[in-house]
């Protein structure tokens, strides 16, 4: 598989273990890029030129792609930046319309910061309350305290697909479920779920499914929030600029159709167009057997770990895993671990994981996180040990 | 570059961390300022205590090894100053965080030089000096009352 990947082939002494943060980019989305850039560069949805017309063809073309692949409808999917730009739609627009003094908003205690921090605001603005799901000891999601804690008064329930420190999948039709019981909207961050499941809205029956293009073998700056066509109708605009217009006077504006309704200003064209070139990257993988692949590095990793008496991990390994390691160790900070991997010319990810909360429960500042992708290899795993030795020599 | 191989002042950086000097919350310090690394949680808490005009560095917190060993040293080098010493002083970090360390200077100059070998983990080193500079303004504005 590293051969797909020019980084990693141009650098075969690369152990690169942090997907989790951003999955490195094969030839095919590369090249598409630059073939963009290099031959079809214009301005979208405004030129009357062929050119123009070219890019807008290829843009609306990534937008049907990433369409097909979720199975939505073309109207329903809006590019954004990221993930953290989706939710923080979804929490400003959706937030306008539905939250009152009292309501509540539904998450847990293990979301990334981009699934807290916005929702948080959209509270403070409406008066409303954030409230989170705990975890259970074995780190998976409390369906019981989830039952009574949805009510009446929640009008929101967000939370991830898969969560990015503890690599666990959670139950999200079960939760979606319970939201719908009681009317609320629900939003799944699916940074890492895009990355690693077929994702299907309709099945899911979610409200609203956000994802970034760069954990997903796409480029940086580019994600999408998915939204079902009757919210999206009903939320008032997130940002104001060209496109997202159907009319402008000095008095007032009114609004374009979905999906521009929600894409003020030009968008990442080229981005999403490597978007497009990305899902075509993921469809041509056997993603279960993929994750079959990631999941059985990091059992090879945790049962490795059992040698290390002060390694202390928190996820046991389940179907609902993904085979991201996470780990505290009794005498070598998070950081001084990266760095001396780093000696040794292999990524990881240490600190909060942007979930302190998470951090909190766990009883940890911070952790090591080793997260395996298709292009790692079982030496990948040994070399990251041998690291992990070297580092217990020099801080015993 | 410190004088030596590179395995002594790995050892003498390391014997800093495990080994902090002045950690502790000293008992009536008269300034305190916390620092923060957003990126691991990491925090730093520096304490000036004051005898005779003069100001001595005490620090508590957690963090990695340069986090800590950045933290004991600038205590090492702040014992019974005054406040244009405290001044000097982070203008000397500054210095040798930018351009490393001269050959004659102390050893404990040389080894925070030998910080410079980690130029990504920069907040690490810098959050007790960061400590440190706002301790050193409230002094400085109150020396002017």
């Amino acid at each position: 598989m590293k051969e797909l990947f020019p980084l990693l082939a141009g650098d075969p002494e690369l152990v690169y273990l942090d997907t989790a943060a951003t999955s490195q980019k094969p030839k095919s989305v590369i090249e598409r890029l630059e073939r963009y850039y290099r031959t079809e560069n214009a301005n979208v949805h405004r030129g009357v030129y062929e050119l123009s017309e070219h890019a807008t063809r290829a843009f609306e073309e990534a937008r049907r792609s990433v369409a097909r692949w979720i199975n939505a409808s073309d109207k329903e999917v809006i590019f954004t930046r990221g993930t953290t730009e989706a939710i923080n739609l979804v929490a400003s627009s959706a937030g306008h319309l539905r939250l009152s003094p009292g309501d509540e908003i539904l998450l847990t205690v293990a979301e990334h910061h981009s699934n807290i921090v916005p929702w948080q605001i959209a509270a403070q603005r409406a008066g409303a309350k954030v409230r989170y799901i705990p975890m259970t000891g074995a780190m998976r999601i409390d369906l019981d305290a989830a039952r009574a804690m949805i009510n009446p008064r929640t009008k929101f329930v967000a939370l991830a697909h898969i969560s990015n420190a503890l690599g666990v999948i959670h139950p999200i039709r079960e939760v979606i479920a319970l939201a719908k019981k009681v009317g609320a909207w629900t939003l799944i961050d699916g940074a890492q779920g895009a990355a690693h499941l077929a994702i299907d809205v309709r099945e899911l029956d979610c409200d609203f499914y956000a994802f970034s293009g760069h954990k997903a073998y796409g480029p940086t700056g580019i994600g999408v929030l998915y939204g079902k066509a009757e919210h999206l109708n009903a939320m008032p605009p997130y940002q104001g600029g060209g496109d997202m217009i159907e009319r402008v006077t000095l008095e007032g504006s009114t609004w374009n159709e979905l999906p521009s309704k929600f894409e003020a200003g030009t968008p990442h064209i080229a981005g999403a167009i490597g978007l497009g070139a990305a899902i075509e990257f993921m469809a041509s993988l056997d993603l279960p057997a993929t994750l079959a692949h990631d999941r059985a590095l990091g059992v090879q990793l945790l049962e490795a770990l059992t040698d290390f008496p002060n390694v202390k991990t928190f996820v046991k390994p389940g179907d609902d895993w993904i085979g991201i390691v996470t780990f505290a160790h009794a005498s070598i900070h998070p950081h001084d671990l990266a760095a001396i991997c780093d000696a040794s010319k292999i990524c990881i990810r240490a600190g909060h994981h942007c979930a302190q909360p998470l951090m909190e429960v766990l009883g940890v500042s911070a952790t090591a996180r080793v997260a395996p992708a298709l292009y790692n290899s079982r030496s990948d795993i040994e070399a990251f040990l041998k690291a992990l030795r070297k580092a217990e020599q020099l801080f015993a | 570059m410190p004088a030596g191989p590179q395995a002594d002042w790995k050892e003498l950086i390391l014997d800093h961390y495990k080994n902090p000097r002045f950690f502790g919350e000293p008992t009536g310090w008269r300034w305190d300022a916390e620092e923060h690394n957003r990126t691991c949680g990491d925090h730093v808490h520096v304490y000036l205590s004051q005898a005779d005009g003069l100001a001595s560095l005490m620090f508590t917190g957690a963090g990695c090894s340069l986090c800590i060993a950045s933290s004991s040293l600038m205590c090492s080098l702040l014992q019974n100053v005054d406040l244009e010493t405290s001044r000097s002083t982070l203008g000397q970090f500054q210095r040798v965080w930018d351009q490393g360390a001269p050959n004659e200077a102390a050893e404990t100059w040389q080894l925070i030089a030998a910080l410079r070998q980690y130029p990504v983990r920069s907040r690490c080193v810098r959050l007790p000096w960061q400590a440190l500079q706002k301790i050193t303004e409230v002094w400085a504005g109150e020396s002017l009352v």
